[in-house]
């Protein structure tokens, strides 16, 4: 392969010609810098995505009426409690739990802001566990609890919903009516999640009696034939309704089914993000072949000298595409500090901001890819003048002026 | 007889370079007098200088100490790029490699002194042809350096000196490059100028070239003019 | 002079064989995914706008506050009512005040079920007319709807082309039933270009009522002026109205009057800001393209010394190499800049003519002349300016150090 001479000549050759270099290894730093934050910004949020779906769900089922608008606002088709009972009917389904959305309305002194309010049972944790949240501060609401509310960590702040932030035991007005602030829920990670408001059903069914469909009905399943549970909730749903197949107005999904669907969009958009981001590196590679072309132009008679006592074409390539390849070494370990300074301050600022699902992940592979990625780049666009390097007419580079 | 106008002249012109820590003195406080109309000649074994002291006749450098005339006025501390101006509308200088730009065809590297000094294009192409056929390359003007023989890119060189019609032609070496008879072609080239009245300075090595046109002999020797021969003219 | 240099560096750039081409390449890459991001972006604002329907006639839109996730009147809180509708129509300089209804309904057709929204026409004729021009609809087949139509219909386009999931085209003449009861389709609409409006089934209020039972609810007034000069004080006029009405105070207010400058402005804002993010990642490699020039600029100067010196020989100035190489930086840069605003047009237009097609609008991809030429100015100072270091080192060269070869 290469010898240790060989590796010192590499280097000194490197040396000399510091501003070529410079340049070379400033464009795959450049491109492998990009790499590294827009790869470990997409890990942050499959991350996130994971973490959602993770244990607490695998075994839940959502069942939601379909509709124009987002799942849960568009009441024209119903779920009611006759077809909660339904399911939780159904063979495999371990337990059910209904929630009411409604879009509600509410002030603080002179500001008005709008806000989803969710129902749930209390004595039933299914609806928080499909969120994968507890209550944070306070206490949590109770089945007789009415005139309660409790409130996503959003609202403790101030200025981040209202310009006050409010605390426990707090008067809060919706649709014109008082509440009192039970309690506050942990921080889920994304602004709209941590600005709900959550209520107990039977209080949700006093304030809104015409409110009669569920936004969302989750169910606990047997978690190895949650296909087949799937099914025959669908089935019995069907036959509830009245419904032929392929005529529902209502969809059954696995939780992992739901986020797979998110996650398929999300890893779209991160791809097509980190596409862009590979151009550079392309553009990079480009610079570096044009560099190694030089070194190779510049060193031409030297080549003949080495060839001339004794070196083989293969040591001649060997000692191009180390060269090149160094190049790219050095640049990605720039690039992945820089990448690595860079998306470390933004996490501190994300999070900071309340937008933690935003921060991004590290993973030894993310930096050890990158690195790799680096090298490959560099030798890639060595290779070819390398060989051309390995190729030289030894007495024609001799006798080159 | 030599005109009493003096072209060029260097006064107690000394060039010292630096190598690390020695001090290389490459001219050690020489006088040069040329005169328009002549032929001169300036001689010595390798190492005597006389290369550097035909940079600093042609305001290619500046010198350490003393000072140059060119035209009666004194140029040692003029900007590179007046200099750079002044030689090309004064000086045409031919050199032992010729140094032709090898990215341009022959009539090309002609017309580009004219260039500098603002010429038209249909000027210098103009002036370029005349100057082609002047040293019989007129059916060569669009080859490149690399397409000419050797004493054709010489040639070439001679007509590229010509163009801005300047009043001294400066010859490095001008047949180190070439065989006796194409390196004789090339002198005969240069005397035929000087015999329509240019001033011509050429270095060489060779002491039977350098008398055999010359009017003046400059000899030089580790730095120094060893001695001075003229030549008696009818 | 400065032709003079121009053609020289040309020549000289000719000469340099390989390395230059890969430096173009370089650019020509960075600027081909800047100018084809750049019109992909602008193509899809394009066919954002056009999905929202803008008609011939100026209009306020007014809906009730809320989260809006959907079509007008999800997401609501408390909807907009009789009085609100009554109060609107007093306005100064309001022409015509019509409720909107929209209600999401299961459509069957050749046993196959969508669920679609279905809009409400009003009862009055007038009403109807401004209606019909306001979103300026028009018949492709069939008729419209007349007074006297009980359970009759009219379908968007999409059903006529069968671009709605049903199996087979909807003809003037069809039955379909909407929420189990039958209706007859007696016309359908001409392509719209929005995707709402090519999906919309239109029937009388008073059916759309019997079927959704929305009752006194508004889902959203849509407000004709008289006189449209002075829309953004009949908005005021009407704000004010509402705000009685409602009994809620400035600030506070729980409902959105909406001119269409404005919709889509936010929109607008949305897309741009997208869309400039992505151009900032493509121009990364745009400036590692430039990185390149400096290189083989850099590389250049280092080759061309002996030229450099002979040059300097036969009387050029500084300012004479300077101008020469700052040139060949500035002509690679618009070289590439060239090819690649050529190319990167080209990948626009095709992407933009899929996006419509997709999204079933009408939009004409158009060359941004001023984009084009701006990109091209920019490609040769971008050159220019990475070459001014490299340049600068030429021109600083001895020929005496050089020519002595």
């Amino acid at each position: 392969m290469i010898g240790k001479e060989g590796i010192k000549y590499s280097l000194r050759n490197l040396k000399k010609s510091k501003d070529r270099s410079f340049f070379t290894i400033l464009s795959i730093f450049i491109g492998i810098a990009t790499i590294f934050i827009f790869v470990s910004f997409g890990l942050g949020l499959f991350s996130y995505i994971d973490e959602i779906s993770g244990g607490a769900s695998a075994d839940k089922v959502i069942i939601q009426a379909k509709g124009a608008a987002a799942p849960g606002l568009d009441t024209t088709f119903e779920l009611t409690e006759s077809d909660l009972r339904v399911i939780n009917g159904v063979t495999g389904v371990y337990e059910t739990a209904g929630s009411y959305f409604r879009v509600v309305k509410l002030s603080q002194k002179d500001e008005v802001r709008y806000s989803f309010i969710i129902s749930y049972t209390p004595d039933n944790p299914l609806i928080l566990e499909s969120f994968d949240i507890g209550v944070e501060k306070g206490k949590d609401l109770t089945a007789s609890d009415s005139g309660k509310v409790i409130l996503g960590s959003n609202f403790r702040e101030d200025g981040k919903i209202f310009s006050q932030g409010y605390e426990i035991n707090d008067k809060i007005e919706i649709d014109d009516k008082d509440f009192r602030v039970s309690g506050f829920l942990e921080s889920i990670g994304n602004p709209q999640d941590d600005s709900q408001t959550y209520i107990n059903e039977e209080a949700f069914q006093d304030t809104y009696p015409d409110t009669t469909s569920y936004g969302m009905i989750i169910a606990r399943v047997n978690k190895e034939q949650i296909d087949v549970v799937v099914e025959r909730i669908e089935k019995a749903l069907r036959k509830h309704k009245d419904q032929e197949e392929g005529k529902e107005d209502f969809y059954v999904q696995s939780y992992a089914e739901l986020l797979e669907a998110y996650s398929g969009a999300l890893a779209g958009i991160v791809g097509f993000i980190i596409i862009i981001g590979i151009i550079s590196v392309i553009v990079a590679a480009i610079n570096t072949a044009n560099t190694m072309i030089t070194a190779v132009l510049e060193r031409y008679k030297e080549i003949g000298i080495l060839k001339a006592i004794g070196a083989k074409n293969s040591e001649i390539l060997d000692i191009f595409l180390f060269e090149s390849s160094f190049l790219g070494l050095i640049a990605g370990a720039l690039g992945i500090l820089a990448g690595f300074i860079i998306t470390y301050v933004a996490k501190v600022i994300l999070i900071g901001m309340g937008w933690s699902f935003l921060a991004p992940l590290y993973n030894v592979w993310l930096f050890v890819g990158c690195l790799v990625f680096a090298v490959v780049t560099g030798a890639i666009s060595g290779v070819a003048p390398a060989i051309r390097a390995s190729r030289i007419n030894t007495v024609d580079a001799l006798r080159y002026e | 007889m030599s005109g009493k106008k003096e072209v060029i002249q260097l006064k107690k012109v000394a060039k010292h370079y630096h190598l690390g820590e020695n001090i290389v003195r490459a001219l050690d406080g020489i006088d040069i007098l040329i005169n328009e109309g002549e032929f001169v000649s300036i001689m010595g074994p390798s190492g005597s200088g006389k290369s550097t002291a035909m940079n600093l006749v042609g305001s290619l450098d500046a010198p350490t100490h003393g000072k140059i005339f060119l035209d009666k006025k004194d140029i040692s501390k003029f900007s590179e790029s007046d200099l750079a101006q002044l030689r090309g509308k004064k000086i045409g200088f031919i050199f032992q490699q010729f140094n032709l730009i090898n990215n341009l065809t022959a009539r090309e590297n002609i017309a580009l002194p004219m260039m500098f000094q603002g010429a038209s294009e249909s000027e210098r192409l103009k002036k370029a042809d005349e100057l082609l056929k002047m040293v019989d390359l007129g059916d060569r003007g669009s080859h490149y350096p690399n397409q000419l023989s050797g004493g054709q890119q010489q040639r070439v060189a001679i007509a590229r000196s010509l163009a801005n019609d300047p009043e001294v032609i400066l010859a490095d070496e001008p047949t180190g490059n070439l065989d006796t008879k194409t390196g004789q072609i090339i002198v005969s080239f240069l005397e035929n100028l000087h015999k329509k009245g240019k001033t011509i300075v050429m270095v060489t090595h060779d002491p039977a070239l350098a008398q055999k046109y010359s009017d003046v002999v400059y000899w030089l020797r580790d730095g120094k003019v060893e001695k001075i021969t003229k030549k008696r003219r009818k | 002079m400065r032709a003079d240099h121009f053609f020289l560096s040309l020549k000289n750039l000719k000469h340099r064989g390989l390395r230059t081409w890969l430096t173009l390449l370089g650019i020509f890459i960075g600027v081909t995914v800047v100018i084809a991001l750049i019109g992909l972006g602008n193509g899809l604002k394009l066919t954002v706008e056009a999905q929202f329907g803008v008609s011939s006639l100026e209009v306020i839109t007014v809906q009730a506050g809320g989260l809006n996730f959907g079509p007008p009147g999800s997401g609501v809180s408390i909807p907009l009512d009789m009085d609100d509708l009554e109060a609107v129509k007093g306005v100064n300089n309001v022409d015509y005040a019509i409720r909107r209804n929209l209600e999401t309904l299961k459509l069957e057709y050749n046993d196959r079920l969508v669920i679609g929204t279905a809009i409400d026409l009003p009862e009055d004729k007038e009403e109807a007319d401004v209606f019909y021009e306001a979103l300026d609809l028009e018949i492709e087949q069939g008729r419209k709807l007349k007074e006297s139509d009980t359970n009759k219909i009219l379908l968007g386009n999409n059903f006529l082309t069968n671009k709605v999931d049903l199996g087979k085209p909807v003809e003037a003449g069809d039955n379909v039933k909407l929420n189990n009861k039958s209706f007859e389709v007696v016309g359908l609409l001409e392509k719209q270009g929005s995707f709402i409006l090519d999906n919309i089934a239109i029937m009388p209020r008073t059916k759309l009522d019997d079927l959704s039972d929305f009752g006194d609810e508004i889902d959203m007034i849509i407000v004709v002026l008289k006189d449209t000069e002075l829309i953004e004080e009949t908005k005021e006029d009407i704000e004010k109205v509402l705000r009685k009405t409602r009994d809620v105070d400035e600030g506070e207010e729980d409902f959105d009057v909406s001119t269409p400058a404005a919709a889509l402005e936010t929109v607008n804002q949305v897309l741009t800001g997208v869309q400039i993010f992505i151009v900032i990642i493509a121009l990364i490699s745009v400036f590692v393209g430039a990185i390149g020039i400096i290189n083989t600029m850099t590389t250049s100067v280092m080759e061309r010394r002996k030229d450099i010196g002979i040059m300097k020989a036969v009387g050029a100035r500084n300012s004479d190499i300077f101008l020469q190489f700052l040139i060949e930086a500035g002509l690679l840069g618009l070289i590439g800049g060239l090819a690649g605003v050529v190319f990167g047009s080209i990948i626009s237009y095709f992407g933009v003519v899929g996006i419509a097609s997709f999204l079933g609008t009408e939009v004409s991809p158009s060359l941004d002349i001023p984009l084009t030429l701006i990109t091209l100015v920019v490609s040769f100072i971008i050159g220019a300016a990475a070459g001014i270091i490299p340049a600068i080192k030429a021109a600083k060269q001895n020929p005496v150090e050089v020519i002595r070869g």
